[in-house]
């Protein structure tokens, strides 16, 4: 099944790629050749937003606490993309319990491949950094199985109480999202994510299991969704496109 | 400005990019459920036990058939009875306060005429490790090294420092082999 979806997602990148592609293709043969006003990379205003997800899922579950704030500043069709957020979750597992809390932020850079829409519209891909500071603590109840060569068990069975003090960890991601212009200055659209390469390090008495900002650490990649809502702050209006004729 | 107007709706780009991006977001969400919901299999290489083979000292190679009256399993009232083996599989104990567990081995020979008492005590890392949320958690015994032993150091060799075996097999081939000692 990740193989699967792998080769989709790769597809689906090539078509997105190829599509913008034959985009600049079809018009520039409608285009003169006219020298075109160098990019005016000086940042337009910013954007500051929620992820709607995590604070549903806060206020209807009973596992999952936590909250992401996102920003964005615009260099012309690059955006520099800061997210910051916390989670702590309450897992019942077969044989005990798990949770952990924790604050993580990402740092990276988005394109927008929409970068002649007026609004600003995005439709973009990006990459991301990202670094975990959490805890996390375990408990569950052992068996030693049956020794295989008699019928009886040699060590009675054992209860574990583990933690984890203070665990760090990174990992990268690429994404891929949608921001629209809804009203005035409120903004939405979702972050897709795909993350991969998990690291941590001073997990002794626990494998580190969940971390906050990535996910399930054993598994490689991870996808990641984030609906988010924005208010974008502009301190200069943006220049409209034009064309000669 | 009515250029302007001109390209801010290009109408067959608008499509083209609404349609991409529908089809990109639809992808996702399945994409990204499918993954929610695939926990995986519940295979679980987490094990206590040891893997030690009988091996002839004048070739590694050559399983050789070892006597045992009894073995007596340190931090535990029991002990295994008259077992012959060319190789064992010897719990670890589990009991969280201990890091190390210790062997006694009555070796003897074919007529029980000739009796030995060898030891090994073993010492380890224990560590937690959730499979998933329904399989649970499992210790996993790592860093395995010899404490005490009266066999000598030429006698025994070390293989994995991990008590690990294949969840997919069966029997003490699929436990992950610790230590050969040469008779």
């Amino acid at each position: 099944m990740p193989s699967i979806i792998k080769y989709i997602f790769s597809n689906l990148l090539l078509l997105v790629v190829v599509a913008s592609l034959a985009q600049d293709a079809e018009q520039k043969p409608d285009e003169k050749k006219e020298k075109l006003p160098p990019k005016d990379f000086s940042p337009t205003g910013f954007r500051l937003g929620t992820d709607l997800i995590d604070l549903i899922k806060t206020e209807t579950g009973s596992t999952f606490k936590g909250w992401e704030v996102n920003g964005d500043v615009d260099f012309a069709n690059y955006y520099l993309a800061v997210d910051v957020g916390s989670w702590a979750k309450d897992l019942q597992l077969g044989n005990g319990n798990y949770s952990n809390s924790g604050n993580y932020f990402r740092m990276g850079v988005d394109i927008n491949l929409l970068g002649k829409d007026p609004d600003k519209n995005m439709f973009f891909f990006g990459f991301r950094v990202g670094h975990s500071n959490f805890s996390e603590s375990l408990n569950y109840t052992a068996t030693s199985s049956a020794y295989p060569t008699v019928p009886y068990t040699v060590y009675p069975s054992a209860n574990y109480v583990l933690s984890n003090g203070n665990v760090k960890g990174g990992w990268a991601e690429v994404t891929t999202g949608l921001r629209v212009k809804v009203w005035k200055g409120l903004w939405m659209g979702y972050t897709a994510r795909l993350k991969f390469a998990p690291s941590t390090k001073g997990g002794v008495a626990i494998s580190p299991y969940d971390m906050p900002g990535y996910g399930i650490v054993s598994r490689a990649p991870w996808w990641g969704f984030n609906y988010q809502m924005f208010w974008r702050f502009a301190w200069k209006k943006d220049k409209p496109v034009v064309i000669n004729k | 400005m009515q250029n302007y107007e001109k390209l801010k709706r290009p109408r067959v780009n608008r499509y083209i990019c609404k349609l991409t991006m529908r089809i990109t977001l639809l992808i996702f969400i399945c994409a990204l459920f499918s993954a929610c919901f695939s926990e995986g299999d519940c295979l679980v290489s987490a094990t206590n036990y040891m893997h030690i083979q009988f091996k002839k000292r004048s070739n590694h190679k050559l399983d050789t058939s070892v006597i045992f009256n009894y073995i007596y399993f340190g931090g535990s009232d029991s002990a295994l009875g008259k077992t012959q083996a060319t190789e064992l599989l010897l719990p670890v104990d589990i009991n969280n306060a201990r890091t190390n567990t210790e062997f006694i081995f009555q070796i003897a020979n074919s007529d029980n005429s000739k009796q030995q008492t060898d030891t090994l005590q073993v010492g380890y890392t224990r560590q937690g490790e959730v499979i998933t949320k329904d399989c649970g958690a499992y210790s996993f015994y790592i860093d395995l090294k010899i404490l005490k032993t009266s066999f000598d150091s030429a006698q025994v060799k070390v293989f994995s420092t991990s008590l690990l075996k294949d969840p997919t097999g069966s029997g003490i081939a699929s436990y992950a082999i610790n230590y050969q000692i040469y008779f």
